[in-house]
C-alpha cells in the first residue's frame, strides 16, 4: 500500500476509462487509506450525487471526514449531510451555483463540485492549500487527463474498468498512456528546430499523418534529409499534451516508428488502476505492451 | 475619442491603473472623462487627501491587503438568503472596518467613509473565526440542541460499527476499518456457510463484493440521524434568514461603503501611479485660452517638462534619450511646423495624452501642467491604413473633421489635425486647410492644435505658429562623415542624437528643410541627395 501513502502533499488528479469506471470509489477509498492526512475533495464537473447524470448508474456518495475541506456549489452545502463552515464563495458560477470551498466540522456526506477550466481549478487548489489541505483530490469527469497535465506537483491517477466488451480500446487508451509516459517533455520557449514538427490541438490520425508527410516532402525538397535516416535525423513531433492524442494504439506506433513525440505539458506521475471485471489478469497482461513509467495497481479493493 | 486615445496610446498607461477591488475595476472600465471642472478637482482631491499616507510603504500596504480581500456584494437589492452571502457580507465588513480604521478621520471625511455596522459585524462575528464564517450553535438554542442530538447519534454509530466491524474481524478475517466494501472470490465467501453480518453480490465471474451488514439498530439510528439533520438544515436555514434579515437591514449603510470603497481604492491606485511616476497634480482652467483684441492671453494651456510615457518607456529599452515635452498654448488656433522625424506627431501625442490624463482623473507627469476642459477630443489624421468602408484617407480625414464639427454644439471640443490633408496636391491642402482654420477661428469652443508640412498656409489672425528645433546640421556634418554605413538601428540612434526635439514659439510659418539630410542619413544614394539639394538651390535662384 505503499503507493497511497505516495499520494500524500500530492494534487491528485483521478480520470477515468469509461463513465462510471470507478474514480469516484477510489477517491474514496484513497481518501480512507488516507484519513490522518488533511484532505481537500474537489472535482471537475458534478460528483457525489446519488446516481449519474447520464445512465442513472448509482454512485457512491463523497464521505467527507471531519476537518477535511471540500468544494460545494452553495445551493448543495446546505443539503449536505455535514456540519460545515465557508472558507471562501466564488465569484463565479457554475451550471450548479457558485462554488464555495468550505471544511466539514463534522464527518457527513457531500455533493462536491468544482470550476470548469483550469485556471479556475489553479486558483481552488492554492487556495485550499493555504487553508490547511495537505492532499487535493480532484475527481475528474471521464477522460480528463489534461488538467493534471498543467498544474503542479500532481499525479493522475487513471481508473480504468476492464471488462471483455471493452478490452480492445481500453488497452489501446491504456497503452497510450504508458507509451506518452515515457515521451520527452518540451520546452515551449524553445525554439522551433528544423527538425520538429509542432502540431497544436488535436492529434488525429489524418492530422499527423499530413504533418509528418509534409515535413519529409519538404525534406525532400530542400534535400536536407530523406525518410530512413538514422534515428539522430528523426524529427521531433511535438503536441499539446498526453490528452490530445486521439489515435489507436496502431496508429501512435505507425507515428512513433516515424518521429519522436514530445509533449508541452504531462503529468511526471502517473497510476494506473486497473480494475478487470471477468477478465484474467495473465489475459490482461499479455495484451498490455508496457507500463512504461507508470505504476499498475491491479484491483486495489480485494480482499 | 476613440481614435484619440488610440492616437496618444493612452491605453499603454491606463493598463497599469489597477484597482484592487470589484468596484474599482468596475469604475475603471466606465472610463470616465470628466468635463465638469468641481467633479474633476474632486476626483484629484481623492487622491491628495490619500496620497500622502500610500507615499509610506506600511500603511499603503495594509490598505491594499484589505482592498484586495473585499469581496463583491450586491447591495443594490436586497440579498438571498444563503449562508455564502452572510460569509461574503461579513468578509466585505471586516475589511471595510480595516481600512476606514487605517484613514484619520479626516481623510475620511473626505471620502464619506463614516462607519456605522458595528452591531451587525459583532452578530456575524458569533459564526466567526478568522475570515470563516458558519452557522454557530449560539444563534439558535435549538440548533445547538440538534447538534447535540446529532453528535450523541453519530457517537452511538460510531461504536456500533466498530462493534460490528471486530466482530467481522475476528469471524471471518475481514478488515473493514478503513474501507466499505472488499472483493472476494466466490468459493472463499461460499466457506463461510450461513452467516447474517455480511451482504454478498457478484463483482464478476467467480467474485463478488461483500460489505458489513450493520444490523437493525445501526440502521434505526442512521434513519434517526438523517431525520435529525434534516431538522438541523431547517434550524439552520431560520438562522440563515434572520441574519440576512439584519444585513438587508443595514443595506443602506453597505451602499455607502460600496461607493467609499470604490472612491478610496481609486485614489489609492491612482496615487500608487503618481508617486511610482512622479507625477503633480495638473491646474484646471476655467475656459480655454484666448488672446483678447488688447494682446492679453487668458487661461493659456501650459505643459513644462511633460513627459510621454509610452515614449519614454519604450525608449528606456533602448540607448536612445528622451527628452521632456515643454509648452504654452496660449490661442485656440496652433500650428506646428517642423523637420521630419523631429516629434511633430510626438509633440501632439503628448498634448493629447496629457489633456486625457487630467480629464481622467488622474496626476501627470509633468513638472507643471495646466489644461482647459473639453467635452470630446477629436483625432483627425491618417493612421497609416489604407482605407475603411471604402474611403480612401483623405476621405476619412474628411469624415473624422465634419463629426468632429457636429461636436462642437455640445461644448468645447479639442481638435487634433496630424498632417491634414497631405494626401491631396499642395495647393488644394493648404487651401482647404486654410479655410478650415479660418472658420474653427470663428467657433469658440474649437480648440486646435495642427502638426503640418504644408507650407504657405493663410492662417487666421490670434494663431500661434510653433516649429520643432530639428536637425543639429554643424553637430552632425563632421560626424557623418566619419560614420557613413550602419544598420538602421544605428541611423535612427544618430537622428536622435542630432535631432533637438524642442518646441519654438515662432511669430510665423518657418522654413524647415531636414528632409533631404534624413533621407541621406537613411541611406538613400548620395547622387540622389546631391541633386535634391541642387534643384532646391535653383529653386530659391
Amino acid at each position: 500500500m505503499g503507493w497511497i501513502q505516495d499520494l500524500r502533499g500530492k494534487n491528485v488528479f483521478i480520470a477515468g476509462s469509461k463513465k462510471n469506471a470507478g474514480k469516484t470509489t477510489f477517491m474514496n477509498y484513497a481518501a480512507r487509506k488516507l484519513k490522518d492526512c488533511r484532505l481537500a475533495l474537489m472535482s471537475i464537473g458534478i460528483d457525489g450525487e446519488e446516481s449519474d447524470g447520464i445512465f442513472a448508474n448509482p454512485k457512491p456518495r463523497i464521505m467527507i471526514e471531519k476537518n477535511n475541506l471540500f468544494l460545494c456549489s452553495e445551493n448543495e452545502l446546505a443539503a449536505s449531510g455535514t456540519q460545515y463552515e465557508i472558507l471562501k464563495a466564488y465569484p463565479f458560477r457554475t451550471a450548479l451555483g457558485r462554488p464555495v470551498l468550505a471544511r466539514a466540522l463534522r464527518r457527513g456526506q457531500a455533493e462536491i463540485s468544482g470550476p470548469e477550466n483550469n485556471s479556475q481549478l489553479a486558483g481552488l487548489i492554492a487556495d485550499a492549500r493555504e487553508h490547511g489541505a495537505e492532499t487535493v483530490f480532484v475527481d475528474g469527469a471521464a477522460d480528463r487527463i489534461t488538467h493534471s497535465a498543467t498544474i503542479g506537483n500532481a499525479v493522475l491517477a487513471y481508473v480504468a474498468r476492464i471488462e471483455p466488451e471493452n478490452i480492445s480500446s481500453a488497452i489501446s487508451s491504456l497503452n497510450i498512456l504508458a507509451a506518452s509516459s515515457e515521451c520527452g517533455l518540451w520546452n515551449d520557449g524553445e525554439p522551433a528546430k528544423s527538425c520538429s514538427i509542432r502540431l497544436p490541438g488535436a492529434v488525429t490520425e489524418s492530422r499527423a499523418e499530413r504533418a509528418v508527410s509534409e515535413y519529409f516532402a519538404s525534406l525532400r525538397k530542400t534535400g536536407n534529409a530523406i525518410p530512413g535516416m538514422p534515428h539522430a535525423s528523426r524529427p521531433a513531433l511535438i503536441a499539446d499534451n498526453p490528452a490530445c492524442i486521439f489515435l489507436s494504439w496502431q496508429a501512435w506506433r505507425r507515428l512513433a516508428a516515424k518521429c519522436d513525440i514530445f509533449f508541452l505539458s504531462k503529468t511526471s506521475s502517473i497510476l494506473l488502476i486497473i480494475n478487470l471485471y471477468n477478465v484474467d489478469k495473465a489475459d490482461f497482461e499479455r495484451r498490455f505492451c508496457s507500463a512504461g513509467k507508470c505504476k499498475v495497481i491491479y484491483n486495489p479493493y480485494a480482499g | 475619442m476613440i481614435k484619440a486615445r488610440e492616437f496618444s496610446e493612452f491605453e499603454t498607461f491606463y493598463a497599469l491603473y489597477k484597482p484592487l477591488t470589484v468596484y474599482g475595476r468596475a469604475e475603471k472600465e466606465k472610463r470616465r472623462f470628466f468635463t465638469d471642472k468641481s467633479e474633476l478637482e474632486n476626483e484629484l482631491d481623492f487622491i491628495d487627501a490619500i496620497k500622502s499616507l500610500v507615499a509610506a510603504k506600511a500603511v499603503k500596504d495594509k490598505l491594499r491587503h484589505h482592498l484586495r480581500n473585499i469581496p463583491l456584494i450586491k447591495a443594490d437589492n436586497p440579498i438571498e438568503s444563503s449562508a455564502a452571502e452572510l460569509f461574503l457580507v461579513r468578509k466585505f465588513l471586516m475589511n471595510v472596518k480595516a481600512i476606514f480604521e487605517i484613514l484619520p478621520e479626516s481623510t475620511r471625511n473626505i471620502f464619506g467613509a463614516v462607519w456605522g455596522s458595528s452591531a451587525l459585524l459583532a452578530l456575524l462575528d458569533k459564526g466567526g473565526r478568522g475570515e470563516a464564517f458558519f452557522i454557530a450553535d449560539c444563534y439558535s438554542e435549538r440548533l445547538a440542541a440538534k447538534r447535540r442530538e446529532i453528535l450523541a447519534a453519530d457517537i452511538k454509530l460510531k461504536s456500533l460499527k466498530e462493534k460490528r466491524l471486530r466482530e467481522i474481524s475476528s469471524r471471518y478475517g475481514f478488515d473493514f476499518s478503513d474501507r466499505d466494501f472488499l472483493i472476494i472470490l466466490d468459493k472463499n465467501f461460499a466457506s463461510f456457510g450461513e452467516q447474517h453480518d455480511l451482504y454478498a453480490e457478484p463483482h464478476d465471474f467467480g467474485r463478488l463484493m461483500i460489505k458489513p451488514v450493520y444490523g437493525n439498530e445501526y440502521l434505526s439510528l442512521a434513519a434517526e440521524r438523517e431525520r435529525l439533520r434534516a431538522e438541523e438544515a431547517v434550524l439552520e436555514k431560520k438562522v440563515v434568514d434572520q441574519l440576512i434579515y439584519a444585513v438587508n437591514a443595514d443595506r443602506e449603510n453597505l451602499q455607502l461603503y460600496i461607493e467609499a470603497v470604490r472612491r478610496i481604492d481609486t485614489a489609492v491606485e491612482k496615487a500608487r501611479l503618481a508617486i511610482d511616476m512622479d507625477m503633480t497634480r495638473p491646474e484646471i482652467n476655467d475656459a480655454l485660452p484666448e488672446i483678447s483684441e488688447t494682446g492679453n492671453t487668458r487661461g493659456s494651456i501650459e505643459l513644462k517638462n511633460a513627459r510621454f510615457i509610452p515614449l519614454e518607456k519604450s525608449l528606456q529599452k533602448t540607448e536612445l534619450k528622451y527628452m521632456p515635452f515643454s509648452a504654452s498654448f496660449a490661442s485656440r488656433i496652433n500650428i506646428l511646423h517642423g523637420s521630419n522625424m523631429g516629434g511633430k506627431t510626438v509633440a501632439l501625442k503628448t498634448f493629447v495624452f496629457f489633456q486625457l490624463l487630467a480629464q481622467s482623473g488622474f496626476y501627470v507627469p509633468a513638472e507643471y501642467c495646466r489644461v482647459s476642459l473639453f467635452n470630446d477630443i477629436c483625432f483627425i489624421g491618417g493612421d497609416g491604413s489604407a482605407s475603411a468602408g471604402g474611403l480612401s484617407s483623405f476621405g476619412i480625414e474628411m469624415n473624422d473633421f465634419i463629426k468632429a464639427c457636429g461636436k462642437l454644439e455640445k461644448g468645447p471640443t479639442l481638435f487634433i489635425m496630424d498632417e491634414f490633408a497631405r494626401t491631396t496636391n499642395s495647393e488644394e491642402g493648404t487651401a482647404l486647410l486654410s479655410a478650415i482654420l479660418g472658420w474653427l477661428s470663428q467657433r469658440s469652443g474649437a480648440f486646435v492644435f495642427l502638426a503640418t508640412h504644408l507650407a504657405g498656409l493663410e492662417a487666421p489672425e490670434n494663431s500661434s505658429w510653433f516649429c520643432m528645433k530639428g536637425f543639429d546640421r554643424a553637430a552632425f556634418g563632421t560626424y557623418f562623415e566619419e560614420h557613413s554605413s550602419a544598420d538602421l538601428e544605428e541611423k535612427l540612434r544618430r537622428i536622435n542624437r542630432f535631432m533637438c526635439y524642442e518646441m519654438l514659439n515662432v511669430s510665423r510659418e518657418s522654413e524647415s528643410r531636414d528632409a533631404v539630410k534624413i533621407a541621406g542619413i537613411l541611406g538613400v544614394d548620395k547622387e540622389i541627395i546631391n541633386l535634391a539639394g541642387k534643384i532646391i538651390a535653383d529653386r530659391k535662384k
